[in-house]
């Protein structure tokens, strides 16, 4: 929004010594987050008025002149291309050392000397765009430089920006910051604060309108939903002549951004400007019977806004009708079927309430926001409308001299002034603040703002709220220790640490577990670690096993390849893969991250509901879907599935977790079946290690070969912690090593050859496996592996005889149970 | 001729043999056969004798040359059991200057920062909380004191589940503080860092997808005064230099009185350029005094209880940090920038 100093100086004398720039600091402290400060004249210093004394073409160029321009006392030759350029015409002259904006684009650069198509050139007559005066002096095209012939009174020679009375400053105040403030929506709301902020007097608004009573003019107004619209007043006033507003009207309305139209509209804007309160002009003739009825629409029903717009609306829409038909969009905008126009002679002014949440409501659905929606969204007080129609009548009088208010003012609605009353407790004041704040500043602060106090006692002040406040601005006690320590300052406080119980945080054992697995993944494997988006495109999912209906939807995406929540982490690391393969041929990537699935396909969501109380509603009516972590990584490379099982076993150790690594015929989508492990612990599937199968692969177009882990990491972070870990006394007695090597046919595993040797004697204490071979002298089919088996007795030096037998054991043992042959 | 070549060697040999460090072992090396070597001038010195004698005392010479040798060899090997140590002999010459096998991977640059955060709050006595992405509208909206049809909620452009009136992505980690305060009660001090959602067009400094982290804390007599004192005191531990913030009016319904906070601006030192408008100050985060209706909410009573609550984006602080211009890297998983930190 912005506001004239100008304006604000009306009604409140701003102590010279606070520039506009102080002001703004002020209100940025204390108020509202202030954007900008821009003085109007800024580009204005070094133009003057000029008069074009002698016009010559320009003897190396068709389209540009030579012309001198007097300003005062000196004369300027300068070359110039404005189409209009006549002689003896008035125009804005910058000189040498002016800004201006370059074709009227850009940062404004300052104008030097030139040589132009071989003429010397000093100084430059400008446009509009250039100055940025576009607004003033509207501009046929960017050949049109700037005409002054018509502005009265001017000195050749004279500062622009005094010759034109530019001589406001604009402060830009960020909207976002006034949400909760409908009262600083206007010039005299903000000078409130200026006078509470400056220490100055606020002019009270006075109004020397004589209250009509005339009846020569018929208005009825019937509020249909008076929760919708608490107040409506409407006025006649007749012998209107539409006109273009004189002079000082317009470029008041102009320093704050709003165009100016004709008399009545500019004054219905400059009101709501001045005092915040929207109001609405109807020609009075095309309101049919002189009826206005407040309702809401029917279901579908239409109306064309002053937009041109045909806007078809809910039942739950406010409209202001005639007997006949919808006039206005209430609080939003009018119709275009009762817009005043040129011939237009007796009109209707309403000034009304509406209520703020169905205005909301309104917006949203029709995606139409207004200055006065805007405004009332904010819940404006019902007393404003009076004040508006009282101030609107004034001004039409004293514009239009011929005007006659033809009908009393109609007060309709079931609105009644009400008391708002809060007790201000300042023992609490000075608690949440931080600081003792005198009982005599206290007051003075409210009172600046407007705010009636009055003392219960030494600890406790009675507060009536004025009605700009009082709709949902202040409405607790807290809301007026605000107002206090603002304008006290926040920066008047000194900052203390707090005094409480020195107690250590309760450590957060998942997020512990997360940062401690990252480590590992980083430092110890070479991982990198990466975050992906949580939507994915649902067309891609049916390649990793999911069905569109386990997903979860988004009502209102981005865009349709982000349409849905992701239900694995693999499928956007999967195109991670095949972006980074553009630059380099091995990686390793994990994530740690939310995925969402459908909670009715889930029965575990009922589990993962108990244990997480996160994730269940307060009243537990509602149900949100499961959302467990999962942690996931992939290799390219090579020997990707022994890296990728090297790196999960690893990390299981470090993490004292204890998880088994375990064949399995389960199908995963993903995996290539032939290897494939799940990650076990304590009976519970927490995920799988194995590679991308290569239907996946091809469907993906990628070349290389993956290693693949995905894992629950909620359930993983939730199971009991299984692994102390605990001294074992260092052996006393030597140990004796025998080394075995056995050909077996492929498909024994390893770990079940290792566990059979280890479970012949308890006086085995290690089996190493030192060498895998298979080719010349092995059968293909087979292959030959070599142990080195450690005896240990706790107790006693092993004397060989004892170890030789049991080793005699594990012989027949492999050749019993794995068909095993010694290798020579 | 000989006998001298002879009284060298046996010299020789006592002092190879009784040397007792690498180093003494390579000096006498050099002080008999070396370049300027004893033996070795004794040899220079045959080409004076006569041509049988020459003969006769350039194959004694040898002789005891190789002796030497022989000598040094068997006291290096032994000297090289005794201590164990291997000798780098000319052979084995390494260029100390090839390229190291660098393999450790990264974090992402958004988990150091949340980590660098995490052990300053822990330092004060701050739990570190986690919570769900996709929430319930009461949790990230009506217990926050922002109920439907609430102006504030045009800010939180919100993505909406379909079919599911009442779930949205979380808009912010603010989904927590009543959860929090339900889970654990007053007293409390936690922060959520986390991911938030916003539908909002994408370009170099926005992206629908953030983190945040929101902080509260929940005790006897909590004050303003107390929040300027802690959040100077973290932000200067986060940026490690010192910091002191202004705080101004905000409006976010969850809190009352609520804040703006600002930092000096880095770049022109709170001089003024375009980066702050001018202003000397950088916009960071919002703050305030936890709202008693959401106090109420959370179980807490607001008549014993007060607290302060915060919010910033740790995706914006690490891009000042990294000096990051463009927001879209974070989520790119492109390994040249991640490799980056």
């Amino acid at each position: 929004m912005l506001i004239s100093t100008n304006w604000l100086k009306k009604f409140v004398n701003i102590p010279a010594s606070i520039t506009p720039e102080k002001l703004a600091e002020l209100l940025t402290l204390s108020t509202v987050e202030v954007e900008e400060v821009r003085s109007q004249g800024a580009l204005l210093n070094n133009v003057v008025v000029g008069k074009v004394l002698k016009l010559e073409d320009h003897p190396n160029a068709d389209k540009l002149k030579l012309a001198v321009v007097g300003i005062g006392t000196k004369k300027e030759k300068v070359v110039c291309g404005g189409v209009n350029l006549k002689k003896g015409m008035l125009v804005a002259f910058a000189k040498v050392g002016a800004k201006v904006k370059w074709h009227g684009e850009g940062e404004p650069v300052v104008l030097e000397k030139a040589k132009i198509r071989g003429i010397e050139s000093s100084g430059m007559i400008c446009s509009a765009s250039e100055l940025e005066l576009e607004n003033i002096f509207p501009q046929e095209s960017e050949y049109h430089i700037i005409n002054l012939s018509d502005v009265k009174k001017l000195k050749i020679g004279k500062s622009l920006a005094s010759a034109l009375s530019l001589d406001d400053t604009i402060i830009e105040i960020e909207n976002k910051s006034l949400t909760n403030r409908p009262d600083l929506w206007s010039h005299y709301g903000l000078a409130r604060e200026v006078a509470a902020l400056t220490g100055a007097k606020l002019k009270p608004q006075t109004s020397n309108l004589k209250h009509p009573t005339s009846k020569k003019d018929k208005l009825i107004v019937e509020i249909k939903d008076n929760q919708k619209c608490p107040r409506y007043l409407g006025v006649v006033v007749s012998n209107i002549k539409i006109e273009p507003s004189p002079m000082w009207l317009a470029k008041q309305l102009e320093a704050v951004g709003v165009r100016p139209i004709n008399n009545i509209v500019d004054i219905t804007n400059y009101v709501l400007m001045e005092l915040g309160q929207p109001l609405h002009a109807f020609d009075y003739n095309n309101i049919k019977n002189h009826k206005i009825i407040v309702r809401t629409a029917k279901r579908g029903e239409k109306i064309k806004t002053l937009d041109d717009q045909i806007r078809t609306l809910d039942s739950d829409d406010l409209l202001i009708a005639d007997s006949e038909a919808p006039v206005a969009l209430a609080g939003v905008m009018g119709g275009a079927n009762s817009e005043i126009n040129d011939s237009t002679k007796k009109i209707i002014i309403e000034s009304a309430n509406f209520e703020a949440s169905g205005i909301r409501r309104t917006e949203t659905r029709t995606g139409l926001r207004s200055e006065a929606s805007i405004r009332f969204e904010k819940a404006l007080p019902p007393e404003l409308a009076e004040e508006g129609i009282n101030r609107a009548l004034e001004l039409i009088l004293e514009l239009i001299p011929s005007a006659k208010i033809t009908s009393s003012i109609i007060d309709a609605g079931t609105y009644k002034p009400k008391k708002n009353v809060i007790t201000l407790n300042l023992d609490y004041l000075n608690r949440l603040v931080g600081e003792d704040i005198a009982p005599q500043k206290v007051i003075q602060i409210l009172e600046s703002l407007g705010f009636k106090t009055s003392a219960i006692n030494d600890k406790q002040l009675t507060i009536s709220i004025p009605p700009f406040r009082a709709t949902r601005d202040i409405t607790i006690e807290e809301d007026l220790i605000e107002e206090v320590a603002r304008i006290y300052g926040y920066e008047n406080l000194k900052p203390e640490m707090p005094h409480v119980k020195l107690t250590p945080p309760k450590t957060n054992t998942e997020r512990k577990l997360e940062r401690q697995i990252k480590n590992i993944l980083t430092t110890g494997f070479s991982f990198q670690e990466v975050e992906n988006y949580a939507y994915i495109d649902p067309k891609i999912v049916t390649h990793f096993g999911f069905k569109q209906t386990d997903l979860i939807e988004l009502e209102n995406p981005i865009s349709p390849e982000q349409s849905h929540l992701r239900p694995s982490l693999l499928i956007n690391l999967a195109k991670n893969i095949k972006d980074n393969l553009r630059y380099i041929n091995e990686f390793k990537l994990f994530e740690i991250g939310r995925v969402f699935i459908n909670a009715k396909l889930r029965k575990e969501c009922e589990t993962t509901k108990m244990r997480n109380k996160f994730n269940t509603d307060l009243s537990n009516k509602e149900f949100l879907p499961c959302q467990d972590k999962f942690l996931s990584g992939v290799i390219v490379g090579n020997n990707v599935f022994e890296e990728i099982k090297s790196a999960i076993e690893n990390l299981s150790q470090e993490i004292d977790i204890d998880i088994q690594l375990v064949p399995t015929k389960v199908k995963v989508h993903w995996a290539e079946w032939e290897r494939l492990l799940e990650i076990k612990s304590n009976n519970k599937t927490l995920g799988y290690v194995s590679e991308l199968c290569p239907s996946l692969r091809t469907a993906l177009k990628l070349a290389s070969q993956v290693g693949v882990f995905e894992l629950n990491f909620t359930e993983l972070a939730n199971l009991p912690k299984q692994k102390t870990t605990e001294f074992t006394e260092l052996p006393i007695y030597p140990s004796v090593t025998r080394d075995v090597a056995i050909i077996v046919s492929q498909g024994n595993m390893y770990s079940d050859i290792a566990e059979a040797i280890n479970a012949v004697s308890p006086l085995i204490v290690e089996v190493e496996l030192f060498d895998v071979y298979t080719g010349k002298n092995i059968t293909a089919g087979q292959r030959s592996l070599a142990f080195h088996i450690t005896f240990r007795a706790p107790d006693r030096t092993l004397e060989a005889k004892e170890v030789d037998k049991i080793f005699e054991k594990v012989v027949s043992k492999l050749e019993e149970k794995f068909k095993a042959k010694l290798r020579d | 001729m000989k006998e001298k070549i002879s009284q060298l060697k046996k010299e020789a040999i006592h002092e190879i043999k009784s040397s007792d460090t690498f180093d003494s072992l390579k000096k006498l090396e050099k002080k008999y056969l070396g370049r300027k070597g004893e033996l070795t001038d004794v040899l220079k010195g045959l080409k004076d004798l006569g041509k049988d004698a020459r003969k006769d005392a350039g194959q004694f010479a040898n002789q005891a040359k190789q002796e030497l040798e022989q000598a040094l060899k068997e006291t290096q090997v032994s000297l090289e059991q005794v201590t164990g140590v291997k000798i780098v002999t000319k052979n084995d010459w390494v260029d100390v200057t090839m390229p190291s096998k660098l393999s450790l991977g990264n974090l992402h640059p958004l988990s150091r920062v949340q980590y660098e955060l995490e052990d300053i709050f822990s330092s004060l006595g701050f739990m570190i909380l986690d919570g769900p992405e996709l929430e319930s509208d009461y949790y990230n909206f009506e217990s926050l004191n922002i109920p439907k049809d609430h102006p504030a909620r045009d800010i939180q452009d919100t993505f909406y589940i379909k079919g599911k009136k009442d779930q949205v992505l979380r808009t912010h980690t603010s989904n927590l503080q009543v959860r929090a305060m339900q889970e654990y009660g007053a007293p409390i001090r936690a922060i959520f860092p986390g991911r938030c959602f916003r539908f909002d067009a994408t370009d170099a400094s926005h992206d629908a997808t953030f983190n945040q982290v929101e902080g509260l804390m929940i005790d006897k007599n909590i004050s303003i005064a107390n929040f300027k004192a802690i959040v100077d005191s973290f932000l200067s531990e986060i940026f490690n230099r010192k910091i002191k913030t202004r705080l101004r009016p905000g409006y976010f319904p969850f809190v009352e009185p609520g804040f703006e906070v600002d930092l000096p601006c880095e770049i022109c030192k709170g001089r003024g350029c375009k980066v702050c408008k001018n202003s000397g100050w950088v916009e960071f985060m919002g703050a305030g005094m936890v709202h008693p209706i959401v106090l109420k909410n959370g179980g807490v009573d607001p008549k014993k209880y007060t607290g302060f609550a915060f919010g910033f984006g740790i995706t914006r602080l690490t891009m000042m940090k990294y000096k990051i211009n463009d927001i879209r890297h974070f989520l790119g998983s492109d390994l040249r920038f991640l490799k980056q930190f």
